[in-house]
């Protein structure tokens, strides 16, 4: 049918089927701005636009509704100029750009809802209040950017609307003696997110594409006994199908991490045992996405169900199912005699680059231990001994876009169109797969609607390039949103021993810790995440006596892998509180208990050199460290020795603090490439090898850029993360970006400055010691000047050295530390369990904060995102491995209502010597502070110490004893196992 | 699959239709339900009553009429209306559904959780129900219980609520969670009792109900301690476990919403005995 519709002024006819929704009528219009977070559920407010004014949801419209009315989308906002002025095509409202200003334009998926949203409320409220943004906002949820900063974006505007001349109000800035890095600028990629441009991956999509759909097991554990496809196969419109009976045999494993991995190759493409819900059992490739589903549901399959293994109890308990029984096989390192005669070949196989200590007949995946110092001696030296256990449940990433991937053949190579945070990692695993040499692959990162980790990992691009290679024809797979849940990565539960010795003074003598992650039915990052759990929370305490260990098991939950924090959220929220538990037992101040014992600048981190991620580690001097400031400032702010009383007489105020620390990537392991080249009137290109997850990190190489060579952002342009364009990077994970990606564009921008000087001599006839760049773009001698204009002219003549192109690398063999403090008020009701976080301060040391803008956007994502895992986030499972809450109605993620009610980010300034002008990470770290400062700040309340997250109202009236306790630590799957029998 | 979309400009056509494609059909509102992956069957035809002219808001002499197409912003935004009514349309948590979903939308989906049908309950509220032949009156207790048959065309309240007083509580995880537990209390006071107590609860059971026991207890009682009242409500309802809390925490739960809510009610009351 046709409806007739007002679209973005004019009249457009939208041509759908009776039962589209408005959504995908619009999409089929070419309006891509309308995107899709939650599969038709109606919870998201992605696919929002305005309609007749008002701001609804499309996946919940059906096209006729409409009929009618008018629509607008974020295309239409820019509607401002003067009637009848012609604008600029590309220019920004007043709203737009105060969005692209703020740093509230992260990933960008969300972003032309949350602008919709903002144009509704502006237009029937010139002069909003904080209250009034976020209910306009409600229905709009956002995993990026943790909100705080679109109330400024949206006053910004409402100001300037009034008054064009209002200026924003000033955030920090930094570094006086820098022309760009550490000021405010546009993040380079806003601008295309606010108009509602092509981005992702599914803007590439031709028309005439496959879809591809997957058979998910419904059982946690089982084996395919039979399996017949011919329905599926001869029904119109299916192109292949795909099952464990004629896809490649290889295995390997799904975590793109520096090769030879740490993780072992333990999956196939399809395997004949399914070891998770969700699991695959069998792909259609199909015409249409209807003609795939129906040929999913012809698909006849006998399963040979297994008991499942869900928590770590299972999985240690003698007699345990064997979540894999495969034949294990080395590539070094292996014992000399293996002993494969118990294997099952329906297990397949599992192969070790090098021993990873591992026992999968005990579904251990992976383990390690060590330390330094005597740690029984210093138990014995200690007054004070305190054991503790802590744990965290699961909790889903939730990238607002779920995976994707569109892949297709360019003559005979193919080209993965991917929403990933490891380029060349998806390259080399797939050719391994499809058994290619690399050059037959280009893969081409699309900008991500949210990766946070979980797009660290091959999910999908294996089978959909196998189904391209296959058939040569172009494929989509995107996921579910309930897929998301059950079958994407997400953060390892662990269960946390921790074993403090304190001397009555408060000094620690002895520190042991012992960190057990459930990893799911495969083993990526089962090593490296446990790990981290300990070598990100350990060095924050100078204790001469250390001993860890960190294993991993498997079981049939939903797979574990990486996700922000990548180990440190759960390692902080162990270490830190059961320091503070040590700070009650000593009658001390927390605070105190934490300055005594906490790191500082030129310490030597002794425990490092073993915890080297699968190789040998060394131990770290810490350059920079700002933990004395932000102690301070923070203790200063939050009032910290005023104890606060609440007029309601059920409620109760705690304080909370939590010392956090993570890395710049892995130095040692990771590798980063850049190449700048100039353009024919003295602007450049820069080609980063770095992938940019919405976090700003093409924003910040190219600020690098333009700073060493004096050039102005907008003459730099950025390419990122392609394997045919661009070179090599290892990825963005490890909280590598700013270090390394940002190391190696810095070291490409000072050889193009060394090259630009060279050249400069031959055009201005003096020697390379008399020259200097000068802004903008400029060289300046002491007889005269050449603009990179001209010097650019120069070189790509006929008579001309060459185009000016410089390529370097980056790599590190030392570590900087980016160091924080958490703080946080909060208001317990003790009749209803209920937390309010009053007060959060997260006060980050990241070096040189060189967006400090985006810097705080990552801060306040990353805290938002923890804030909802302490609180409320746990996906649940049934006792058959079934998760009861695959979706945003029942698994919640904060709204821009669940912020604290005063949430503050504030950047600490050190200069550290190794970062791009000294600058450290950020992104990550801020996700390890939530949960322990409010698990502190609860006790400080009242008294109970919550030592499994999220600490629910029904979980904190427990502890209050207002509910019985269960038996011993029942977890709610096992409630959930009791309620379903 | 939905085959045919259909836009009738009257009750009368609309009920034809209906009569006509019998079970494959279904009445379309806002359609935040009937279009969302949660809804059942598909069915084939879907009947939109946005032509009937039903969201309108009239405030008549003792009544307050509200039609079934009015969104759920519409009450936030409309002057005149009980503040309890505006405080529950506004817990449904989220603009977006606001903007699109309807009274009647709400009262045809007959959803257990959600502050909207507790509060219309304490509040009285009546329905007029078109079956084609005639527009008959019914309670909203009864319609929740038995569904519809025919187009709910108006809500009707009373005016205001007199010297009465009406209080509100709930549990939610987020800001703009659904009100998985929710109570809503109206009542009156002739010096220090309690008069003609209602006492509604959603998000225990298959649907909001009134909780008789609760009121029995409270009839012409003394203001009761909040413990007590808690105790009362704890033995009246009867949760079952689902992924969003125990029956333990729910019946738990239960006793401190209605107890919360009661003394909103009885300080309301007693504002307007003040008054
Ligand atoms: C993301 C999301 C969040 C939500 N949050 C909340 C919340 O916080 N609190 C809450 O209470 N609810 C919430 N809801 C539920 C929502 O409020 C209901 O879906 C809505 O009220 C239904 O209204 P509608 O107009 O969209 O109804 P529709 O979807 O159009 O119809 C719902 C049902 O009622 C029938 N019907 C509708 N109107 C009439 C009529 N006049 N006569 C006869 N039958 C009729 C339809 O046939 C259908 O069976 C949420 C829903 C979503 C999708
Ligand atoms: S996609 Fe429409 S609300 Fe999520
Ligand atoms: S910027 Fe909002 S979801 Fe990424």
């Amino acid at each position: 049918m046709t409806v007739r519709v007002r679209l973005d002024g004019r009249l457009k006819d939208l041509d759908a089927a009776p039962g589209d929704n408005l959504r995908e009528a619009l999409v089929g219009a070419g309006i891509l701005s309308a995107r899709n977070g939650c599969s038709g559920e109606g919870s998201c407010g992605a696919c929002a636009v305005l309609v007749e004014g008002r701001q609804v949801n499309t996946c919940l419209l059906l096209a006729g509704q409409v009929e009618g009315q008018e629509i607008r989308t974020v295309q239409s906002l820019a509607t401002e100029a003067p009637a009848g002025a012609l604008r600029a095509p590309r220019q920004l409202s007043v709203l737009q750009a105060a969005f692209v200003e703020s740093g509230i334009v992260q990933c960008g998926y969300c972003t032309p809802s949350m602008l919709t949203a903002a144009q509704e409320l502006l237009e029937r409220n010139p002069d909003p209040d904080r209250e009034q943004i976020e209910d306009a906002l409600s229905g709009t949820y956002c995993r990026c950017t943790g909100y705080e900063q679109v109330f400024g974006a949206i006053q910004t505007a409402a100001r300037r609307l009034a008054d064009p001349s209002y200026a924003p109000p000033v955030i920090p800035e930094f570094r006086d003696d820098l022309r760009v890095v550490g000021k405010r600028a546009a993040k380079v990629d806003a601008p295309n997110f606010a108009r509602g441009g092509r981005a992702f991956v599914e803007d590439r999509v031709s028309e005439r594409t496959c879809h591809l759909k997957m058979l998910g097991s419904p059982h946690a554990h089982a084996y395919i006994k039979r399996i017949d496809t011919a329905a599926a196969e001869r029904l119109l419109g299916v192109v292949a199908v795909l099952t464990h009976l004629n896809t490649p045999k290889i295995v390997y494993g799904s975590a793109g991490q520096g090769f030879p991995e740490p993780s072992p190759y333990d999956r196939r493409m399809f395997g004949q045992k399914l070891r998770h819900v969700g699991d695959r059992v069998a792909a259609v490739v199909a015409e249409t996405a209807e003609i795939a589903s129906q040929a999913l549901a012809l698909i006849d399959v006998e399963y040979e169900v297994l008991a499942p293994v869900l928590t770590l109890d299972d999985a240690r308990a003698p007699g345990a199912p064997i979540v894999h029984n495969g034949a294990l096989a080395f590539v070094t390192g292996g014992p000399a005699e293996l002993d494969n005669s118990a294997a099952d070949p329906r297990d397949g196989e599992i192969l070790y680059q090098f021993p990873i200590h591992a026992d999968p007949r005990r579904n251990l995946a992976a383990s390690v231990s060590g330390g330094i110092g005597d740690v029984a001696r210093g138990f014995a030296e200690a007054d004070v001994i305190l054991e503790r256990e802590y744990s965290g449940g699961s909790v889903q990433s939730a990238p607002l876009e779920p995976h994707i991937v569109y892949t297709k053949m360019e003559g005979d190579r193919l080209v993965i169109h991917a929403s990933t945070q490891v380029p060349w990692h998806v390259r080399r695993i797939v050719a391994r797969i499809l058994d290619v040499p690399e050059t037959r692959i280009r893969v081409t990162k699309e900008r991500t609607g949210g990766a946070f980790g979980a797009k660290q990992d091959v999910v999908l691009e294996d089978v959909a390039a196998y189904a391209t290679w296959i058939t040569g024809r172009d494929v989509l797979f995107r996921y579910t949103r309930e897929e998301e849940f059950i079958a994407s990565r997400t953060r390892h539960p662990m269960t946390i021993r921790v074993k403090l010795g304190a001397r009555r003074d408060g000094a620690l003598v002895a520190i042991e810790m012992d960190a057990v992650a459930n990893t799911g039915p495969y083993g990526a990052h089962c090593l490296t995440v446990p790990m981290n759990a300990c070598s990100k929370s350990l060095p924050l305490f100078l204790c001469d006596n250390v001993h860890f260990t960190a294993s991993a098991y498997y079981s049939n939950i939903a797979p574990n892998g990486a996700y922000q924090g990548y180990g440190a959220p759960q390692g902080a929220f162990a270490l830190q509180l059961a320091v503070c538990e040590m700070a009650a037992e000593l009658g001390m101040d927390p605070m105190d208990l934490l300055e005594k014992n906490r790191v500082r600048e030129g310490a030597m981190l002794e425990i490092l050199k073993c915890l080297g991620e699968g190789r040998e580690g060394i131990p770290q001097l810490v350059y920079s460290c700002g933990l004395d400031q932000a102690l301070d400032q923070g203790r200063r702010l939050l009032d910290w020795n005023h104890r606060q009383e609440c007029d309601e007489a059920d409620v109760r105020i705690g304080k909370g603090v939590a010392l956090v620390q993570q890395g710049s990537g892995l130095p040692g392991l990771d590798s980063a490439n850049a190449t700048l080249t100039m353009n024919g009137d003295g602007t450049f290109m820069l080609l980063s090898g770095g992938a940019d997850l919405g976090t700003g990190l093409d924003t910040l190489t190219t600020k690098l850029a333009a700073e060493v060579l004096c050039a102005r952002i907008e003459d730099i342009a950025i390419t990122s993360g392609d394997t045919d364009v661009t070179p090599f990077d290892t990825g963005a994970y490890a909280s590598s970006g700013t270090f390394f990606s940002g190391g190696a564009a810095l070291n490409a921008a000072r050889e193009m400055k060394r090259k630009i000087l060279d050249a400069a001599t031959e055009v201005l006839g003096e020697p390379a010691e008399n020259l200097e760049l000068v802004f903008p773009s400029t060289v300046r001698g002491k007889t005269g000047s050449a603009t990179y204009d001209a010097i650019a002219r120069n070189t790509q003549s006929g008579t001309g050295r060459g185009q000016l192109v410089a390529t370097a690398h980056f790599i590190a063999d030392k570590g900087s530390f980016p160091y924080g403090a958490h703080f946080c008020q909060v208001a317990v009701n003790t009749r209803t369990g209920a937390v309010q976080v009053q007060k959060y301060y997260a006060l980050q040391d990241c070096g040189t904060p060189i967006n400090p803008e985006l810097a705080l956007g990552q801060v306040y994502g990353g805290v938002l995102k923890t804030i909802g895992h302490a609180l409320y986030e746990e996906m649940v499972y049934d006792d058959a491995g079934r998760c009861l809450n695959p979706n945003f109605t029942d698994y919640k993620i904060p709204g821009i209502g669940d912020l604290p009610d005063d949430f503050r980010a504030i950047l600490i300034e050190t200069d550290d010597p190794f970062g791009p002008f000294g600058g450290k990470s950020i992104s990550e770290i801020a996700t390890n502070g939530a949960a322990p400062a409010i698990a502190a700040a609860i006790h400080d309340a009242v008294g109970v110490w919550m030592r499994d997250w999220p600490f629910t109202p029904e979980k904190i009236l427990r502890a209050l004893g207002k509910l019985e306790s269960t038996s011993g630590s029942a977890t709610r799957s096992e409630l959930a196992a009791q309620a379903i029998q | 699959m939905t085959r045919e979309f259909h836009r009738p400009a009257t009750i009368a056509a609309a009920l034809t239709l209906k009569r006509s494609l019998g079970g494959d059909a279904a009445f379309l509102a806002g359609g935040t339900l009937v279009n969302s992956r949660r809804f059942a069957g598909r069915p084939g035809h879907l009947i939109s009553l946005a032509a009937l002219d039903l969201d309108r808001i009239e405030v008549r002499p003792g009544q307050i009429a509200l039609g079934a197409t009015v969104t759920l912003q519409a009450l936030v935004d409309a002057p005149g209306l009980p503040a309890t009514l505006r405080q529950a349309a506004l817990l449904v948590g989220n603009r977006n559904i606001r903007n699109q979903a309807t009274l009647g939308g709400q009262i045809g989906a007959a959803e257990p959780h959600g502050a909207l049908l507790p509060t219309l309950l304490a509040l009285e509220a009546s329905v007029v129900e078109d079956d084609g032949l005639a527009a008959r009156d019914r309670s909203l207790e009864a319609v929740l219980e038995s569904g519809l048959e025919g187009i709910l065309s108006w809500i009707h309240l009373p005016v205001s609520l007199g010297s009465r007083g009406a209080g509100l509580a709930r549990y939610a995880r987020t800001a703009a969670d659904l009100s998985l537990l929710h109570a809503a209390v109206s009542l009156g006071r002739s010096g220090d009792r309690v008069d003609r107590p209602i006492v509604a609860f959603g998000g225990i059971g298959p649907r909001a109900t009134r909780l008789a026991a609760v009121e029995e207890a409270l009839a012409d009682a003394r203001m009761p301690d909040p413990a007590a009242i808690a105790a009362v409500v704890e033995n009246a309802v009867d949760p079952a476990f689902d992924v969003r809390g125990s029956a333990q925490f729910k019946r738990y739960m239960a006793g401190v919403l209605v107890a919360d809510a009661l003394a909103r009610a009885w300080k309301a009351a007693s504002e307007e005995a003040g008054r």
